[in-house]
């Protein structure tokens, strides 16, 4: 999974940020909401084969092992390279068959035995067999906690029985796990990749049984794939079952929001990834049109400290319903981007609807700060015992638009927010001091235990969260025996927290991308990655 | 004797600036706020379970554990070697990653410096050399204009034009000579103007010294004037521009190959400062500081043959 602030960039909070723009990021895993197509497309003809496909990525992932590295500029590249043992639905968030062409889990929810089917073989000639399996689960557990290794939390190791069955066991329920094997993150790698050093499986060298190879990663210019001929195992919701397409495709790193649907509008390349949104409208049309699809997990919201103004309930409540959401999503975003309607967009299974308790009322706002006893003064912002009600919002530079926009919606209750805008290296240092009374933290994944990742206050709390019921519904949903329990304790979770405004959800944010109409089969996946396996060039 | 004194003092002070920039680089480093270890580990896609051990476990490992001075002694050691350790972010030696970096930015650089001193030579002498007044009104002040157009703006202008409605140039990439056109353009633009300024200003201030009216006595024209003996005695001060020009374009590196999507120098500058890749900024500091040095040593050693007062006295005699 990969955190995510808000903004149409989706910029990580951590690394990279590059000085003068955006760069992109987050998301793990889909389903619900399916991508959208507007516009004519060549989908509808006959798919062709040959010819390079040219893509403008909006950075460089500078690592593309997808065990060490949650980026999205990494994983559209590393899931054309590797296969994962099951698949994700993206229209039900179903998990499907792919290199394990059946699995259960135990009746206790800590074991999972997966069936491969035969056949299958790495790049480098070797089967895909169980002892790779277990292979890429041992190394993985091995890097620090974080990304894809915390699929893995409670690791207690994978059996082999037999080549192609293997059973994979943990301490304790393990509810997220099976959708974590749909993850590019937990991609079955051949083991001659665990000989290379970290650095250089961030380089590239990595070896996975996908339909295309990388064929060279150049720092900061381009990385290309290759497809495999013998290709023959696809995931069980691909239409090609075959090799690729296309022989090759290209993504070069264009940082530059301009210059990437620049390039795009000139035929310099057929695909843009993540458009600005004042760029889509010119691809809608004209012989392009605009690929996109709502990112799942935790919305990006402003995530509040629990300690000092914040800590009082009412002054919370008073910003959960005194921002307008449908105003923000329509003078910052474009149409791709929704108002949220929970904790978790819409694009998450076992989403559920809250929007009532995000309806906008300022002046039912205003009257809570009057309880609180924040007083309006003659500048319209209140203060308390001649104290103002200001409260710092750290972001990580550059700030995006929707912030400032957030920032006069709540000077309008009387609230003064102040900006806060730090290099990454100052904000994540900030951030774990608990130096803000304001973050946006949102979570990209399509299992609603992204919920646990921000909101338990075991984990690493940093809204400083007191210990509550809260604990007991995140703990339910991750150990949950079957759906209906699960849906129970996610929705429980969800109420918990905006009934006490622990957190206030934004927006929905969303993949979007601009594609050339000479680009037919072109898909996202669930987890809003890149699916190039079935795509082909007119 | 003294020429060799004058080479060796000028050279000592170029090792010198390259030690500060070394220095003072490590320094600055390690007084920022931030934690590059845990930026490092907390960056690759999850922020959550991190314990302080792995942090202090990956700092130990990094050696960012020991005192600072014993830090700073190794570093300067291995500094001297060509050995900047390993990038923070990517695991790879700085050398290697500099090595790769190294060549685009200097296809680029190289280009735009030549340009610029041809079109800067071009503007400054013909604003000299022309009789009509408003012309050379207009040549005087095309300098001052271009010098104050941002980079970042005239690339992404080129681009618009040139790449994105006329197709005659690609917008990204380091792909072959066409690719090189449009980033050296954007860079040699407000270098031009620098040099014609420069160049412009020392001779117009040349021609009017009495030298000058000896000459013009002789019955030389403009022309013989200026080419003959104006340029010589107005290269000083265009060659001191040299330098800063070096250090301006290893500045636009970072601007340009953001604009035009190419790898190098400033690409890696941009992303190491932004994650506090602390080997990699100490690496890129040291070679520009490198750079910048050597080319103000070799032009220091050019004032001498330039002008022989400064042979004499070791130093340059002001005008």
């Amino acid at each position: 999974m990969s955190p995510r602030t808000s903004g149409p960039d989706h910029r990580p909070r951590l690394r990279l940020a590059l000085a003068l723009l955006a760069v992109a990021l987050p998301v793990a895993a889909c389903s619900g909401g399916g991508t959208e197509n507007t516009g004519a497309s060549a989908s509808g003809g006959t798919p062709r084969d040959g010819g390079t496909l040219l893509i403008g990525s909006e950075a460089d992932p500078s690592c593309l092992d997808p065990q060490q590295t949650g980026q999205i500029a990494a994983l559209d590249i590393s899931r054309s390279v590797v296969d994962t043992l099951t698949d994700q639905d993206p229209k039900t968030g179903r998990i499907v068959p792919w290199l394990a062409t059946s699995f259960e889990t135990s009746a206790d929810g800590r074991a999972f035995t997966f069936v491969l089917r035969e056949g299958a073989t790495f790049s480098d000639g070797k089967p895909v067999d169980a002892a790779a399996v277990k292979a890429t689960f041992d190394n993985l557990v091995k890097l620090p906690a974080n990304g894809a290794p915390s699929y893995l939390r409670g690791y207690e190791g994978t059996t082999v029985d037999g080549a192609q069955r293997l059973t994979v066991k943990f301490d304790a329920p393990n509810a997220q796990f099976l959708q974590a094997t749909s993850t590019t993150g937990l991609g079955i790698l051949s083991p001659a990749t665990f000989s290379a050093s970290a650095a250089e499986r961030c380089r590239g060298s990595f070896i996975g049984s996908g339909p295309y190879v990388l064929d060279h990663y150049t720092a900061n210019q381009e990385a290309v794939l290759k497809k495999r001929a013998d290709y023959a195992w696809p995931s069980s919701l691909a239409t090609t079952k075959g090799a690729a397409h296309l022989d090759s495709v290209t993504f070069s790193f264009i940082p530059e929001g301009g210059a990437r649907s620049g390039a795009l509008g000139s035929g310099q390349v057929q695909i843009a990834k993540a458009l600005q949104p004042t760029d889509e409208v010119r691809f809608k049309g004209n012989g392009f049109r605009i690929l996109s699809s709502p990112a799942p997990g935790v919305v990006p919201p402003l995530s509040l400290n629990h300690k000092g103004i914040l800590a009082d309930q009412k002054v919370r409540r008073a910003l959960l319903i005194g921002v307008d959401r449908q105003e923000l999503v329509e003078t910052v975003f474009s149409s791709a981007y929704k108002p949220a309607t929970s904790v978790l967009s819409s694009a998450t299974p076992f989403y559920k609807s809250a929007g009532d308790k995000l309806r906008y009322d300022p002046e039912g706002a205003g009257a809570l700060l009057d309880e609180a006893g924040w007083k309006k003064g003659a500048d319209g912002l209140r203060a308390k015992n001649g104290k103002p009600l200001s409260l710092t919002w750290l972001i990580p530079a550059p700030m995006p638009p929707a912030d400032e926009a957030v920032q006069a919606q709540l000077r309008k209750i009387g609230v003064d927010v102040k900006l806060k805008a730090v290099p990454p290296a100052a904000y994540v240092e900030q951030q774990g001091k608990g130096q803000f009374d304001l973050t946006a933290v949102g979570v990209s994944r399509a299992d609603p235990d992204v919920l646990r990742n921000l909101f338990y206050s075991k984990g690493s709390n940093l809204w400083h969260l007191p210990p509550s019921d809260l604990d007991g519904f995140l703990e339910k949903q991750a150990a949950a025996p079957d759906e209906k329990s699960r849906q129970e304790a996610v929705t429980s979770a969800v109420d918990w927290l905006l009934d006490h405004a622990d957190t206030v959800p934004l927006y929905e944010g969303a993949q979007v991308h601009g594609v050339s109409d000479k680009v037919g089969g072109l898909e996202l996946d669930a987890s809003n990655r890149l699916d190039l396996h079935d795509a082909w060039l007119g | 004797m003294t020429t060799a004194l004058y080479a060796a003092t000028r050279a000592s002070r170029a090792l010198f600036v390259v030690w500060a920039a070394f220095t003072l680089t490590f320094v600055a480093l390690r007084l920022l706020p931030g934690d590059p270890v845990a930026l490092m580990l907390s960056g690759r896609g999850g922020f959550e379970e991190l314990t302080p051990q792995q942090i202090a476990e990956a700092r130990a490992e990094l050696g960012f554990d020991r005192p600072l001075l014993t830090q700073y002694g190794s570093a300067l050691v291995d500094a001297l070697h060509g050995d900047f350790g390993a990038s923070l972010q990517t695991g790879q030696p700085v050398s290697r990653m500099i090595a790769d970096a190294m060549p685009p930015t200097l296809r680029v650089g190289l280009i735009a410096l030549g340009l610029a001193l041809v079109l800067g030579t071009l503007l400054g002498v013909s604003a000299n050399l022309t009789r009509s007044s408003p012309l050379r009104q207009f040549l005087r002040s095309v300098p001052s204009l271009a010098a104050s157009l941002p980079s970042f703006w005239v690339g992404l202008l080129l681009i618009q034009l040139l790449s994105f409605q006329w197709h005659v140039f690609p917008s990204l990439g380091d792909t072959g000579a066409e690719s090189l056109v449009l980033p050296a353009c954007t860079l040699a633009i407000p270098g031009a103007a620098l040099v014609a300024q420069v160049l412009g200003k020392s001779l117009h201030t040349t021609l009017q010294e009495p030298y000058a009216d000896t000459v013009r006595s002789t019955g030389a024209g403009r022309v013989r004037l200026l080419f003959g003996h104006g340029l010589r005695n107005a290269a000083i001060p265009a060659v001191t521009v040299v330098g800063l020009l070096v250090g301006y374009l290893i500045g636009g590196a970072v601007i340009v190959e953001t604009v035009f999507s190419r790898p190098g120098m400033g690409r890696i500058t941009q992303s190491a400062v932004a994650t506090q890749d602390l080997p990699v900024v100490q690496g890129v500091v040291v070679v520009a500081a490198v750079a910048f040095a050597v080319v103000n040593l070799l032009i220091d050693l050019v004032y001498p043959v330039l002008d022989p007062r400064i042979r004499s006295t070791g130093r340059l005699v002001a005008a």
